[in-house]
């Protein structure tokens, strides 16, 4: 921390204190707030405990600022909107709001003002935790009925309650139109704090949120847990970036019910001498329910235009590296329009647990494969294959509106090298070999699909770095950049099951994130800070974006010159879209100095 | 369109009539549209809905919205139509959609198409970007208008093309108008709808049976079959919706009581259920206190006043044992229904009792956004259900009111 002067601005709702900076005046947050209020651009906030924005209160935070927490000792930081509380975090491409630790902050300087990667830097802070009202299904606690219900509630993953009446951690309750706020370019750096074995915090936790919150262009990078997990509720996501997490990517889970359109994940790791799941990325994107499945709501929903880039590693068989898909739980997933390249084991895998207590199946609920040639309509029947239904399926699950409760249609896959892969734990019997198998049981590759495992890379670029050795039979190479425009198969796609003309999903006709000119990641997620991102700026989303503003701080300055010349005669530093960086791009650069835009 | 029948279920269920505001210094009153309306309820609507516009738009434009839309309503239940389409006028989101929907439906109730179709246009003129829930939400109301303005004719076309959920409503719509002939074939489509696992269609079922019973007088071989029909859905229909159309169910028997020995005994046997449906589940507090309410103003019916106020005081103790777990925000909302219980079953004081702490309960945060929903929510709630508050009472809202203030 830097120039730490401890002066106490007492406040009637949380306690502050204010310290000098070079950043701008650093404010310890150390109590929970109870009053609204608004954290600002011109002060560092600095989490020095678990922090609760309390029912009725608000917290606004206005764009541009940087939270950068400290945990010191056995303190906690994660900032948690509570039930009832609203937290507005609108930052814009130039000036996203940023969570990062305290040590990640210390390496902020005027050339590089949001700091170099430090790839194995994680859980240096909390996380992120919106707390919501929407329906959950969970088991675990004890009174919670088997069909949907408003008083189910669930605690949150790593959440302490400070004594029995203490409600402040509990999500979950019977409003699907629950509102916590709004959360806009926002960037979660280096969190996920170890709280226990097999307990961290995962990047951005959303419990039983609902669909009138609104939660837009959300960035996660090295976190330990999930990068985004979502327990329960409706809430929607669109232009959502997660990077090098330790745990799985995307966590769908207890009977979360709702819509993501434009997901960029790249799988990595984030802590040297890691296992899978603890610093080591899992699965791409994980599926779950109750773990007793016959629970409801189950999960329901639709993922359009994912580009999910994978971390395939040495290992043969069943130690690959990591899954593209999980599935679990009496999950219902509809995945379109997406890419999947790189992973190490298999593209789709279902599993149950091996004692029996949940899974596909349980209780005369429907087996794994019969969902992928069952209507998405099914969840509208009640039934012995239906256990626990709701009473009002049709506003209970509202997500797929067409198709079969689990499908993968329009999307591309590519470079899943383990042809060797043991299917052994897929709940489905009997499957060969090789990552494809279970999907290609399962329809992938039939022709009604649309999908395609292309030979030829569906993105433009991708460079790996130098090999990581995760264990003795598996070692991996992370990527250390990409431009994930579309690309070969990825780029025009005759879609089987374009997306509805629902408000919310976008028509595209492209595979992935990301059409072939245009990337939405400049400026302010932490990929594009480090220099992660290798697409030319000309193609950064152009209503907001200054191609040569190269580190996206809004301003085009010494330090963008640095970088466009330590990029000479490469793409880099490309400003102009000709593949190079030259004269050209200089001369461009000298010409719009200042205020970009 | 698949999800309106559960939608209109839903806002049947929910706790009726909320809002309403009163004539605080500076409140800007609109004239009432309905003579009926009392000079006091057309203050607390003002009120209502002068807390509900002070919120800030930046950032709360959403919750803003969800509480306007709140006292629109009431103000339709009110009768004052007019009122509610000013309200509603100031609603900048889908919200006003919503409210517009509900005032066509009202307007054909009353036979009056030019204005139904009117604000069937306006719902409809959604804007660029309303969700697809948002716009079944807005098209419950719509479609309501557009079922009743229908001739017989096109709703027996309607009927034959629509989807289960949807031709359940028609269904129910026929049934209110069937004579006792056509009973036999009515419950035979109930039977249908019902065995089809569709669970919109079973939820429909219940309403179809409720409409049908009000036909039957005494003919308790028909009363049998509905009974039936009903024992068959228990499990198929969360607790909360089931709850709800067995207390309609035993609102038809309660109807006959003047007329049958027999009834009040069987509408006390269906409340005897209701209450072992109820007491099957852990409640919250904040939740189980408005179900209480509902089933009291049953038992009143029963069994006399004393007898609803009896069970009603039960929960109310029940809630207060509990009252420091629920978060001072979420206890307007279950103290709200309570007190309009007690005042509908005859207990003015002990209603304005339960008002007052109402409205303390939500005068408790330190943040004006919720005290401001909270104040909306009860005077459209006091407005609705007809109380004239005393001057203390008077005093202590429009003091509330002033107090909206930073910080929201």
């Amino acid at each position: 921390m830097k120039n730490s002067i401890s002066v106490f601005l007492a406040t009637a709702g949380f306690g502050l204190a204010a310290a000098a900076s070079a950043h701008g005046a650093e404010i310890l947050v150390t109590s929970d707030i109870n009053t609204s209020t608004t954290w600002t651009k011109n002060n560092v906030y600095i989490l020095k405990a678990d922090v609760y924005i309390n029912p009725g209160a608000t917290l606004t935070i206005e764009e541009g600022t940087v939270v950068a927490s400290e945990l010191a000792g056995n303190t906690r930081a994660a900032l948690i909107a509570t039930k009832g509380a609203r937290l507005i975090a609108i930052g814009t491409q130039a000036e996203p709001i940023i969570f990062t630790s305290q040590a990640d902050y210390d390496t902020w300087t005027p050339t590089a003002p949001r700091g170099a990667y430090r790839p194995t830097a994680t859980s240096e802070w909390g996380n992120l935790t919106l707390l919501g009202a929407g329906f959950v299904s969970e088991d675990a606690v004890s009174g919670n009925p088997a069909s949907p219900n408003a008083n189910n509630v669930a605690i949150m993953e790593g959440l302490i309650a400070s004594s029995p009446t203490d409600t402040r951690p509990f999500y979950g309750g019977g409003n699907d139109d629950d509102n916590s706020g709004t959360l806009s370019y926002v960037s979660l750096r280096y969190g996920g704090q170890f709280v226990g074995n097999n307990v961290e915090l995962n990047g951005l936790a959303c419990g039983g949120v609902g669909r009138e919150t609104i939660i837009d262009h959300i960035d996660v990078i090295n976190n330990l847990d999930d990068g985004i997990e979502i327990w329960g509720g409706t809430v929607n996501m669109q232009y959502v970036s997660i990077w090098n997490i330790g745990d799985d990517s995307l966590d769908l889970d207890q009977g979360w019910r709702g819509k993501i359109q434009y997901g960029f994940i790249v799988q990595g790791y984030c802590k040297a001498g890691s296992t899978s799941g603890s610093g080591f990325g899992d699965n791409g994107i994980e599926m779950d329910g109750a773990e007793r499945s016959d629970y409801q709501p189950v999960t329901s929903g639709v993922l359009y235009n994912m580009t999910v880039v994978g971390n395939p590693g040495t290992g043969t068989g069943s130690n690959g590296g990591d899954l593209a898909t999980a599935w679990r739980d009496n999950v219902n997933m509809q995945i379109r329009q997406s890419l999947f390249t790189g992973f190490g084991e298999a593209f789709v895998r279902s599993e149950n647990p091996s004692d029996g207590s949940g899974g596909f199946g349980l209780n005369g609920t429907l087996n794994f494969q019969t969902r992928w040639s069952t209507p998405y309509s099914f969840l509208l029947a009640s039934g012995a294959t239906n256990p626990n239904a709701p009473a009002n399926p049709v506003t209970m699950y509202r997500a797929q509106t067409n198709g079969n409760l689990c499908e993968i249609k329009d999307t591309v896959v590519h470079n899943f090298p383990n042809t060797g892969l043991s299917n052994s734990g897929s709940t489905i019997a009997g499957l060969p070999t090789g990552p494809f198998a279970e999907a290609d049981f399962l329809g992938f590759s039939n022709a009604a699909n649309a999908n395609v495992k292309a030979t030829s890379l569906p993105v433009t670029s991708l460079v790996r770095g130098s090999t990581i050795v995760v264990s003795p039979t598996l070692s991996v190479s992370p990527v250390a950049s990409i431009d994930p425009r579309a690309a070969n198969d990825a780029a025009n796609a005759a879609l089987v099951a374009p997306a509805p003309n629902d408000g919310f999903f976008e028509a595209t006709t492209f595979r992935g994130a990301f059409p072939t000119n245009e990337v939405w990641t400049c400026g302010w997620t932490a990929a594009d800070d480090y220099g992660m991102i290798s697409t030319p700026r000309k193609f950064c989303t152009v209503s907001v974006a200054c191609p040569t503003d190269l580190n996206g701080d809004g301003e085009v300055s010494a330090a963008d010159l640095a970088n466009l010349l330590a990029s000479w005669g490469t793409p880099d530093g490309d400003v102009n879209g000709d593949g190079n960086t030259d004269a050209a791009d200089l001369s461009a650069l000298l010409g719009t100095w200042g205020t970009c835009g | 369109m698949t999800t309106l029948i559960a939608l209109a279920l839903l806002l049947t269920l929910a706790p009726q009539g909320e809002p309403a505001a009163t004539g605080a210094p500076g409140t800007r009153a609109i004239a009432s549209s309905n003579p009926s309306l009392a000079p006091h309820q057309s203050r607390l609507l003002d009120l209502g809905r002068d807390a509900a516009e002070a919120i800030p738009v930046d950032p709360h434009e959403r919750d803003r919205a969800r509480v306007q839309e709140v006292v629109a309503r009431a103000a339709i239940t009110l009768g004052d139509l007019k009122r509610a389409e000013r309200c509603a006028g100031e609603i900048t989101t889908w919200r006003r959609g919503a409210v517009y929907g509900e005032l066509a439906a009202v307007y054909a109730e009353r036979g009056d198409r030019a204005e139904a179709e009117r604000f069937m246009r306006l719902a409809q003129d959604l804007g660029p970007r309303v969700l697809d829930w948002q716009r079944d939400r807005i098209r419950v109301g719509v479609a309501r208008a557009q079922a009743i303005l229908g001739e017989a004719e096109r709703v027996r076309e309607l009927e034959a093309l629509v989807s289960d959920a949807e031709r359940g409503k028609i269904t129910a719509v026929r049934a209110a108008k069937a004579t006792p002939e056509q009973f036999a074939a009515i419950l035979e489509d109930v039977r249908r709808s019902t065995a089809s696992g569709s669970l919109d269609a079973t939820a429909n079922a219940l309403e179809t049976c409720i409409e049908l019973a009000k036909a039957l007088d005494a003919d308790e071989a028909r009363w049998s079959e509905i009974d039936a029909v009903f024992a068959a859905a228990n499990g198929k229909v969360a607790r909360e919706l089931y709850i709800g159309a067995l207390l309609r169910l035993a609102d038809v028997r309660l109807d006959d009581v003047a007329a049958h020995a027999t009834a009040r005994e069987k509408a006390g046997a269906l409340l005897a259920q209701v209450k072992s449906v109820r007491d099957q589940v852990r409640w919250a507090a904040e939740s189980e206190l408005p179900i209480t309410a509902s089933i009291a103003r049953r038992v009143a019916r029963a069994d006399g006043n004393d007898a609803g106020i009896s069970e009603l005081e039960r929960g109310i103790a029940a809630f207060k044992s509990n009252e420091e777990r629920v978060a001072n925000v979420f206890r307007g909302q279950a103290l709200r229904p309570a007190a309009e219980a007690l005042l509908a079953l005859g207990a003015r004081d002990r209603a304005l009792e339960v008002y007052r702490w109402a409205i303390e309960s939500g005068a408790l945060n330190p943040n004006a956004r919720p005290r401001a929903e909270d104040l909306a929510e009860t005077c459209a709630s006091i407005a609705v259900a007809g109380i004239d508050p005393d001057e203390a009472m008077w005093g202590r809202l429009n003091a509330i009111r002033a107090g909206l203030v930073d910080p929201w």
